[in-house]
């Protein structure tokens, strides 16, 4: 070649000439960085030192975990969230497995309606079904008593049945349900993944069912279960609201760490405890990354959807298995309907409104309910915006390649967190007037938020940002990968592009998102319960102090409130998404 | 604009590298790109083709190395500063918007009136024969009409280097003969300096002024089409592009060559007089420089040979021979036999003479 005179000339020695795009670019990266840094990561760090620090802030070490096991009272509490977390686990996943078995693998009728069912749960705060099961299972339950003793009266003879639902039995009942459609979805979805290919093969070679179950649906679905086991784990090892309502004397970590700072102000301990929570999660966490990284592999295959054919005892099978959970799911919700618009329960059973009239009881009243309201909105608005705008910077961008990493895994952490971990870690880092680092104090920026509704919607974002992002990823990843490279070389800015052609096609995941955070703000308890201001009470908390004060009825009624607004939203969604689809993704239709 | 003068060309680049961790995708490429001409990038899978035309267009960052477009140094710069248009082998047309929007898209950006935008469009539009298809969708259209509203797209913004990565490899292979030509009449029209990238040597060879053919991330060779047929510089462009036979041997003197088996000696072109004897070379020639003799004439480079299997292709047949062996040591030679000079029929077995012409032999150094 005759270009050899050319001295070679290494690029990296020029300096670097951003254009404004770029600028704007880099600005952006790091803002959604920081944003994650102040949300996610440096919350952390005093939580981790005030763990290791007594009541008056010295350094005292690993004191507090001695002391935490030293405490009898205390010590038993992380072998009782272990032993139920564990069994509810179980159980949750089992009938799932069932459920979700029923739902993709047979030609049972009915199918949309045991689903929408199923998924109940998701649309109640967890202390509600903690409610539903005192008004059946409790002192004066519709069980307990044998139906308010109509069942004496008619037969004759005792029929009430007291299952002992103060407990480990109430706090295992309870989260199994707020467990099982956590479950469902995830079994469901690796369910609809299965290669049809494979059923039709073991069929062509004469396989009996059961060794067909063991050799295909098992090993298939295998993934999808290990992931729903660390998902129901985490749930239900952190949950609160359950435990609250059912647990008794029964102590677990989560209402431990409730105790030691609403009532004792003992933000030491409470931190102390708050590391314990967070252990088995941060390990079910880690784990669950490692083995989803093995499923990436084989889902890369492209699988036929497999259609389950009509078998008549296997249908009824199924519908009576669903039907007997759906039952159970609807009871347990029904009830806590039913027991918000009777007069006194169980003695007089004339239909009232009255304990929807929040003024006699304490909590907040109906201000916490429109409270609530507001903060979902919020959530669902400023969280669908700031997941869907980090994650498209995080995925589609070209530049500072570290930094987005570093976003990325970020962005991974919340997934790991249990909301009173970062309701705990919010007040050590928003409310003190200083910080103390290394023995200097600085004045805290960020003291403005604390008490505030912004620290409430931050929260909400943070602690169900994980699944958000992903879902906003998938959506992104799904678009083709030169659409930002086609506009580059067309001269039109990205965030032009980003307007026109990315936020367009993926509308149906951002509504997804902005309702996936209204309905779990509107449930959430665990991370605002330490968060809320005195003048800024909200409906899930309300309904802690309610059913704490002995008002369970008002308990009850706020609870009714919060189901049918999470689920009159979702509907709503379903509407609108159906009218917007057809409106925005018109070009998704073949005309012929 | 600056008139370009004919002793500079449009696009040069000058030994670029690019490293992918490890992976070495190119390592020292320099190349010129004269102004109007339409160059096709030739490579197995892997050999970096797109690696290099992302470079080309600052999509991706050489490791070493410099651009040069248009007598400026674009080496660093964003693609969005640079002076190209691009189809991607998956077109990337925007989805929601209608096939009008995606051809206008980078026009609008400039914010040309909208009048002068609309006559754009259609003048594009008539340009690649869509014509009608403004309001439609791009899931409405078929493949071959995709292809050619992404050309249209690049094309609107009359761009000074067009960049094409395998334009035509999602397309049925009726419809990717008949927008060869299409493709080709239209850069020819237009003038537009064009890097086509491809795998497909058919498509180089009928469509190209001139292919780089690449190999492992290096240039193997750059030529015209038949430049590049008819005198492949190394046994992997010839094998590359188009089929070729090789035979083993070993020079023997200045121009005799002798093959490893059968004991067939060999006259080789001069070009192959700088060999040394006893140097181990390859003879390569293309099966259709391989002339079947009817009547043994008493010529050089006259072997015997056997047929091993006959190969029906409809216009003629191709031959597999065999060269008369010794001490079990056979060596495959194809040739093509047309129909109408089948004076005798061949089947497996017939012996056949073949003359290889001296001037159809091509000699490589076997690499030590
Ligand atoms: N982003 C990347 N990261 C790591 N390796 C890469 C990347 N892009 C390309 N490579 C590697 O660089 C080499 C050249 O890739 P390139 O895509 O340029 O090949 P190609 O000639 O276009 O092949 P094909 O015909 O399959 O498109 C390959 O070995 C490829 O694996
Ligand atoms: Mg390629």
């Amino acid at each position: 070649m005759t270009t050899t005179a050319y001295p070679r000339v290494q690029p990296w020695r020029f300096a670097h000439h951003w254009t404004r795009e770029q600028w704007l670019q880099h600005i952006l990266i790091g803002l959604v960085t920081l944003w994650l840094l102040i949300g996610v990561v440096l919350p952390l760090a005093p939580l981790v030192s005030r763990s290791l620090s007594d009541a008056n802030g010295q350094l005292a070490g690993a004191a507090n975990f001695v002391r935490y096991f030293r405490t009898p009272g205390l010590a038993w509490s992380f072998g009782n969230s272990l032993l139920v977390a564990g069994v509810s686990t179980v159980l949750a996943v089992a009938l799932a497995f069932g459920y979700a078995y029923a739902l993709t693998r047979t030609a049972m009728p009915g199918k949309g309606f045991f689903r929408a069912v199923a998924m109940l749960p998701l649309y109640a705060p967890t202390m509600a079904i903690g409610i539903g099961l005192v008004y059946l299972f409790g002192k004066k339950g519709l069980v307990t008593t044998g139906f308010l003793g109509l069942g004496e009266r008619w037969l004759g003879t005792a029929v009430g049945w007291d299952i002992g639902l103060y407990g480990p039995v109430g706090i295992i009942l309870g989260e199994l349900l707020y467990c099982f459609p956590q479950a469902l979805v995830i079994l469901v979805v690796a369910a609809s993944l299965a290669d049809a290919r494979l059923y039709e093969a073991s069929h062509a070679l004469r396989a009996r069912p059961l060794r067909t179950f063991w050799t295909v649906t098992l090993p298939t679905l295998r993934y999808g279960l290990i992931s729903a086991i660390f998902v129901c784990f985490t749930l239900a090892f952190t949950d609160f609201g359950v435990a609250k309502v059912v647990g008794g004397n029964f102590n677990v970590l989560a209402t431990d760490i409730y105790k030691q700072v609403i009532g004792q102000q003992n933000f030491s301990m409470g931190a102390t405890i708050s590391l314990l929570l967070l252990t088995p999660t941060v390990i079910a966490f880690v784990l669950d990354r490692l083995v989803q990284q093995r499923q990436a592999a084989a889902l890369t295959m492209r699988a036929t959807p497999y259609q389950p054919k009509p078998s008549r005892r296997a249908d009824v099978l199924a519908t009576a298995y669903c039907a007997l959970i759906a039952a159970a799911i609807l009871i347990v919700i029904g009830t806590v309907f039913y027991a918000a618009v009777v007069n006194i329960w169980p003695y007089n059973l004339q239909f009232t409104l009255r304990h929807f009239d929040f003024r006699a009881v304490g909590g907040g009243g109906a201000a916490a309910f429109w409270n609530s309201v507001r903060m979902s909105l919020y959530t669902a608005l400023i969280g669908a915006a700031v997941t869907f705008v980090s994650a498209y910077l995080i995925e589609k961008t070209k530049s500072l390649r570290l930094v987005r990493s570093a976003a990325y895994f970020f962005s991974m952490i919340p997934m790991a967190l249990p909301g009173l971990v970062i309701g705990l870690a919010y007040i050590f880092f928003f409310n003190p007037r200083q910080w103390v680092i290394a023995g200097l104090a600085v004045p805290n920026p960020l003291n403005f938020l604390y008490g505030t509704m912004a620290i409430l919607v931050l929260a909400n974002i943070v602690h169900f940002y994980t699944v958000s992002f992903m879902t906003a990823t998938t959506a992104l990843k799904q678009l083709d990968a030169e659409f930002e490279a086609v506009s580059a070389s067309l001269r039109v800015p990205f965030y032009r592009t980003f307007w026109r052609i990315t936020v367009p096609l993926c509308v149906p995941a951002i509504l997804e998102i902005a309702i996936y955070y209204f309905v779990n703000a509107m449930v959430t308890v665990s991370a605002v319960i330490f968060l809320y201001a005195p003048s800024l009470r909200l409906a899930s908390v309300a309904i802690v102090n309610m059913e704490d004060a002995g008002d369970t009825a008002a308990a009850a009624a706020m609870s009714a409130l919060v189901i049918l607004t999470s689920v009159g939203v979702r509907l709503l969604y379903e509407v609108v998404a159906r009218q917007l689809n057809q409106r925005t993704q018109r070009w998704r239709v073949r005309e012929t | 604009m600056t008139p370009m003068t004919h002793a500079s060309p449009y696009l040069q680049i000058r030994h670029i590298s690019k490293c992918f961790g490890k992976v070495a995708a190119l390592d020292d490429v320099s190349l010129d790109v004269r102004e109007g001409e339409f160059l096709f990038l030739l490579g197995p899978s892997g050999c970096g083709k797109t690696t290099l035309l992302r470079i080309i267009a600052g999509l991706e960052t050489p490791s070493a190395g410099q651009v040069i477009q248009a007598g400026v140094d674009v080496t660093r710069l964003p693609p969005s500063q640079r002076d190209f248009g691009i189809v991607f082998q998956s077109y990337a047309l925007f989805p929601n918007l209608t096939v009008a929007q995606n051809i206008a898209y980078g026009l609008e950006n400039q914010r040309l009136p909208r009048l002068q935008v609309q006559m754009r469009v259609a003048e594009m539009l008539q340009l690649v024969g869509l014509t009608g298809y403004e309001a439609r969708y791009p899931a409405q259209l078929s493949g071959g009409q995709q292809q050619r509203v992404a050309l249209a797209r690049a094309l609107a913004i009359s761009p000074g280097l067009l960049l094409l990565d395998e334009p035509l490899s999602a397309l049925d292979a009726r419809v990717r003969s008949r927008l060869r030509l299409e493709v080709a009449a239209l850069q020819r029209r237009l003038g537009v300096t064009t890097i086509m990238v491809t795998h497909d040597q058919e498509e180089a060879l009928t469509m190209a002024d001139r292919i780089v053919v690449m190999d492992h991330g290096r240039i193997a060779q750059i030529g015209a089409p038949r430049e590049i047929y008819r005198a492949p510089a190394t046994p992997f462009v010839a094998d590359f592009v188009g089929l070729m036979n090789f035979l083993p041997g070993v020079m023997v003197e200045g121009r005799v060559a002798q093959v490893r088996c059968g004991g067939v000696t060999l006259q080789v072109p001069a070009d192959a007089q700088g060999l040394p004897p006893g140097r181990e070379v390859t003879v390569a020639i293309r099966p259709e420089d391989v002339r079947i003799l009817r009547n043994g004439l008493d010529m050089v480079n006259v072997v015997e040979t056997r047929v091993h299997e006959v190969e029906f292709l409809g216009p003629f047949q191709r031959l597999h021979l065999e060269l008369a062996h010794q001490a079990g040591c056979r060596l495959g030679l194809t040739a093509y036999l047309e129909p109408d000079r089948q004076a005798r029929p061949v089947y497996k077995g017939t012996e056949l003479t073949v003359h290889l012409p001296v001037e159809a032999l091509r000699v490589y150094p076997v690499a030590t």
